[in-house]
């Protein structure tokens, strides 16, 4: 298990390695003089070269890749050109409020899912099937920053339960705060939970014609028995596998998502990033939500093992 | 045999269909109390479905009529409750593939108490210790298989012994094994047939052995079922049934399982003196690497042929026999060319090779393959003319269109088939028609020696023996010489002249087919000829 | 079942590509037409689906937008397709080899920035526009063709006819482009239909936030950005675009289970 677990490690390591020399070349290079990108077209020169020593460029290249990232690992994120102030507490204020947002949207697409897969698969070919697998077949189709747009017609304008948008912030409470992250949590979860479900349904389906569980029946087992007791461990595997990657779409809808709702989270900053040219930002919060999606890769990995002992080993598949 | 009224189990015009098909047809038979009936028929005989049946596992959409009673109990029309009662502990089942019979995430230990907790009141604890105990009687002694063990640990033999204990923790009073050693080797199948035997015996279990080797059933049986499409051909005691088989379609079945057709003179065989070497193999080793087991160690090497040398003469027939990874199929591809060879020779036509690319270029057109499965060996998307064709590329002359066209014919009617045929895809024909493909296949180039890797061992008895029949024919014709790879010895003896014995990547014995057999040297080929059922009563 | 799912699924994707090619020749009104007077009308006799805010048609608007988002999804495709399934090929010839390291190795990295990213790291460089949408959207499904491709091809490498060309003498090349690519052909359709859809959505997703399509290129995502602020005032603004995006979408996926369900059970019927 050790062996595995470091294998896995290593692997995410040199992920993040290439992404992060990828991410700097794109930024730092590709458009030219990073300094004469950010002022723009009229910049006056000494401006521009006033620019050049702050952000350090007139070292060599490699070096402020090395700088970069030695300053990333110690928290330090740079400064940003548009604010003045340190890009680590700008990130950090709106961390509290895009991690909150996707794992709320995760747990109430894993708590929709799962639930709704195992009924379909269970009431296979049956009416119940069909009407199921008719709204994850609409779930699919519907962009989230549309549905969140309907909620927002719907709830906050025409029922006025929810506001339509802004953050209430943590000072208010959890319970307002959480209140503020509602309809973007369900906006994002809808297609998650859509899919999840026709995965769940369908490994669900796949497992149930396995040999074993024809074993379990011949012990004397009953339908749900056999389902609960060995099916679902089993149906769990590739399911885990879809959540792992559909993270990445988690975390690019929630960027959408946060312009619908102007929730002050990472999204926005990324925008406001690209249009006021600075580049430090966008870097940063690149990096940072390539490491989420490679952590959370790494953790379902790990999940994988305790699920399915036949990894623990390291063997090749 | 014994009475309706004294049998434990017994089936009265029991008939199913399944969504509208018909499977079973009036079927009827009896099992007495402690005894054992083999129920013996091919693939789509519906012997499975008898066996699902009695337990009613049966799939959606099927319709079960007629009776089935058991130990004074009618099944048919039972509340599943009331038969879950009853699976598992008085009744309990043993399927054929023991590679997935086994839940893959538990651990063998659970998947045995889960089966006494279900049906006895015990904690886990107690349950636990019966699971000990079931599992070493089942032949895994638990010091080397403690309950935490996983079945991906256990070998195939092993995991059907985890199925074995399962089966019997509840100490049933009948145990239905629906082909359980078929997908084993010879002596792992010897191995969970005296298991059976003595269970049997210790325990008082009455034992339906569901299968399609009929040496296998004459070894255990003292009754016999023939069924065939649905319907019982015949029925009686083991020894009346074999000695004097009434009817037809059970004579011919018994003449195919020993192989009666097969006219292979291999008593009087001995190598004329001018008959060529047409392959000559010396001291052949192919290694492959299996990876690291540590980070940075070197990586470790697997001996899959360990110092072979033998030589195939013209017309020859010899067969290579040894349990499933001992290297025969390796060996196969090494003589292709399809395996680099790590050091030794091999000797085609005259010319010497050693590296894999020349022994491709040279073997290819003097050995051609029929390989095991009839329905994986094709390309299903394309027309059999093409499929055929396809050796056709290792000619150095190329040939048009017609040309390719009227050889495929002609190969084709060689080997019993139509020349219409090589219009029409591989799906549209069974698996005996396949394999005659597959051998016209290999005709096409007019090779010396043709391999055939398990080439019958996927049919159904009646189309085996066809099959041997056809390339006996066409050895004759010819003066083919075939590589004959098999597990199974009864066929091999039947069909070959001389016989190699591999185990481990070693040739341990060879020598003519009929010395090896009736005096083998080696431990290992004592061992595998002891092992193989015969057919004898 | 079959039936049930490709009909429908052909009927809706029909219908919105006729929708598509069918604006080059005509649209009810001129998308640039700007009619202030009339703006942001809901549904009459000259307007099927109403006026926006600066007096557009809406109908006529959806149907241009439809070529946007047909493009730029095919597009991508196409470029998923073409370097996505060689690769995977290439991968399953030679599997664990360096070269096939380095593909996974590659696909790997690609799946950990999301498609939205790769837009906003390039548009951040070059540029908002249409064609750097169908670059990101199109670099995001090289790995999930090149995964895929491979997966199937590798367990097409392992049957035993293709030990069979072997011994004909045949190359890795030649049995890879004769007997492996057809064997996954139906696999690559139904993915096809899939990234398609989602190459729908993606685009919607980027116009929406601004790293499309630019003015006065019409794009549904656009469309909806353009509603917001008015959606209390205007809800219809916000609610046909989005219908349009539901219903290729919608489409799409029908069509590919259809085909799925449809292309198996052939294949099955071939044991």
């Amino acid at each position: 298990m050790l062996g595995y677990i470091v294998k896995r490690l290593g692997s995410l390591l040199a992920t993040l390695l290439v992404a992060s020399i990828i991410i700097f070349v794109v930024i730092e290079i590709v458009p030219g003089d990073p300094a004469s990108f950010m002022l723009g077209l009229n910049a006056q020169a000494d401006t521009v070269v006033a620019l050049r020593t702050e952000l350090g460029l007139d070292v060599s290249k490699p070096q402020r890749y090395i700088s970069w990232v030695s300053g990333m690992l110690q928290g330090d994120f740079g400064q940003s050109y548009t604010y003045r102030s340190p890009v680590a507490d700008m990130i950090g204020d709106r961390l509290w409020i895009s991690l909150p947002l996707a794992l709320y949207a995760l747990g109430l697409s894993t708590l929709i899912a799962f639930p709704a897969g195992i009924w379909a698969a269970s009431k296979r070919g049956r009416a119940t099937d069909s009407i199921v697998m008719g709204f994850t077949q609409l779930g699919v189709a519907i962009p989230n920053f549309w549905f969140a747009l309907i909620l927002v017609l719907f709830f906050s304008i025409k029922l006025a339960w929810f506001s339509a948008g802004g953050f209430a912030g943590w000072e208010q409470g959890f319970f307002a705060a959480m209140k503020s992250l509602t309809l973007p949590a369900i906006a994002l979860a809808l297609p998650q939970a859509a899919i999840l479900t026709r995965v769940m349904r369908s490994s669900l389906l796949d497992v149930m014609g396995e040999d074993y569980m024809r074993t379990a029946r011949a012990k004397g087992l009953t339908e749900r028995q056999a389902l609960v007791h060995h099916a679902l461990r089993n149906a769990l595997i590739p399911v885990l596998t879809i959540i792992g990657l559909q993270f990445s779409f988690l975390i690019a809808g929630a960027i959408i998502i946060e312009n619908v709702f102007f929730l002050p989270g990472l999204g926005r900053l990324v925008f406001q990033g690209i249009a006021q040219r600075d580049l430090i930002v966008v870097e940063s919060v690149v990096m940072l939500l390539v490491f989420a999606v490679v952590l959370v890769t790494f953790l379902v990995d790990i999940a994988y093992a305790w699920v399915d002992p036949r990894l623990r080993q390291g063997r090749r598949r | 045999m014994s009475g309706k009224s004294d049998s434990m189990l017994s089936l009265d015009e029991v008939s199913l269909s399944i969504h509208g098909t018909p499977i079973l047809h009036k079927v009827s038979f009896q099992l007495a109390q402690g005894g054992t009936l083999g129920v013996i028929g091919e693939s789509g005989s519906g012997k499975s479905m008898t066996a699902l049946s009695i337990m009613q596992l049966l799939p959606r959409g099927s319709v079960l009529t007629g009776s089935i009673r058991f130990a004074g109990q009618e099944l048919t029309g039972l509340g599943e409750s009331d038969l879950c009662k009853l699976r598992g502990s008085d009744i309990g089942m043993v399927f054929q593939e023991p590679m997935t019979a086994l839940n893959p995430v538990k651990s063998i230990g659970s998947q045995v108490s889960e089966s006494v907790r279900l049906h006895r009141d015990v904690g886990r604890r107690e349950a636990d210790i019966v699971a000990m105990k079931t599992l070493a009687r089942a032949g895994l002694p638990n010091e080397q298989f403690p309950l935490s063990r996983f079945p991906h640990e256990l070998s195939g033999g092993q995991r059907q012994r985890v199925v074995i204990a399962i089966a019997i923790a509840c100490k049933p009073k009948l145990l239905i094994a629906d082909e359980p050693t078929t997908a084993l080797d010879v002596t792992t199948q010897k191995g969970i047939l005296d298991l059976l035997k003595q269970l049997q015996h210790e325990e008082g279990l009455g034992l339906m052995l569901i299968t399609h080797d009929l040496a296998v059933i004459s070894s255990m049986a003292d009754d016999i079922v023939v069924i065939n499409k649905g319907r019982i051909v015949e029925q009686g005691h083991m020894a009346s049934v074999f000695n004097s088989p009434e009817k037809d379609y059970t004579r011919q079945l018994f003449a195919a399982s020993a192989l009666t057709q097969v006219r292979r003179d291999n008593s009087a065989h001995l190598v004329k003196p001018d008959t060529k070497p047409l392959l000559v193999v010396k001291n052949l080793v192919c290694e492959y690497s299996t990876g690291s087991r540590k980070l940075f160690a070197a990586p470790r090497y697997f001996r899959a042929i360990d110092d072979a040398s033998f030589t195939i003469h013209e017309g020859e027939s010899m067969g290579l026999v040894g349990e499933s990874g001992c290297g025969k199929s390796t060996l196969a591809r090494a003589l292709l060319g399809l395996m680099p060879l790590h050091s030794g020779s091999i000797e085609l036509g005259g010319e010497s090779v050693s590296s894999m690319q020349q022994v491709s270029r040279a073997a290819r057109k003097l050995m051609q393959i029929v390989f095991q499965d009839p329905y994986g060996s094709f390309n299903p998307r394309h027309k059999v003319e093409r499929l055929v064709g396809e050796p056709l590329h290792v000619l150095d002359e190329k040939l048009g269109a017609a040309e390719r066209s009227r050889r495929v014919a002609q190969v084709l009617t060689s080997v019993g088939m139509c020349s219409e045929d090589r219009d029409k895809y591989i799906h549209e024909f069974s698996g005996g028609q396949r394999q005659r493909i597959a051998i016209a296949r290999s005709l096409i180039i007019k090779p010396g020696i043709i391999i055939l890797d398990e080439a019958v061992s996927a049919l159904d008895v009646c189309v085996r023996a066809q099959v041997l029949e056809l390339l006996d024919e066409l050895a004759k014709e010819q003066g083919l010489a075939y590589l004959f790879i098999s597990h199974d010895l009864g066929v091999v003896q039947r069909v070959t002249d001389k016989v190699m014995v591999m185990r481990n990547g070693k040739v341990l014995e060879h020598g003519l087919t009929a010395t090896v057999f009736a005096a083998p040297v080696h431990d290992y080929t004592k061992a595998l000829i002891a092992a193989s059922p015969v057919l004898t009563l | 079942m079959k039936w049930q799912t490709i009909v429908p699924g052909a009927i809706l994707v029909s219908i919105v590509i006729v929708a598509a090619l069918g604006s080059f020749l005509w649209t009810p009104y001129d998308v640039a037409d700007l009619d202030i007077r009339n703006k942001m009308q809901t549904s009459s006799a000259l307007h099927w689906l109403g006026t926006d805010h600066l007096g557009r048609d809406i109908f006529s608007m959806l149907m241009v937008g439809a070529r946007t988002s047909i493009a730029v999804a095919l597009v991508a495709v196409g470029i998923g397709m073409g370097v996505g399934v060689p690769l995977g090929l290439l991968a399953a010839a030679r599997p664990y080899s360096w070269s096939d390291e380095l593909i996974m190795r590659g696909n790997d990295l690609v799946f950990a920035f999301p498609a939205l990213l790769i837009a906003i790291l390039i548009t951040a460089v070059f540029g908002r526009g249409s064609a750097n949408a169908i670059i990101a959207i199109g670099i995001f499904n090289i790995p999930v063709f090149a995964r895929l491709t491979r997966g199937a091809a590798l367990s097409v490498w392992t049957r035993e006819f293709i030990l069979a060309a072997r011994v004909a003498g045949k190359g890795a090349f030649r049995i890879s482009y004769e007997h492996v690519l057809p064997n996954i052909t139906n696999l690559l359709i139904v993915q096809s239909t899939i990234q398609f859809s989602l190459g729908i959505l993606a685009e919607a997703g980027l116009a929406y936030v601004g790293l499309g399509a630019q003015p006065p290129i019409p794009s549904w995502g656009r469309m909806l950005a353009e509603s917001q602020t008015l959606i209390s005032l205007a809800p219809h603004l916000a609610l046909y675009p989005g219908l349009a995006i539901v219903f290729t979408v919608l489409g799409l996926n029908l069509l590919g289970d259809g085909l799925r369900d449809w292309l198996d059970p052939r294949m099955r019927r071939e044991r």
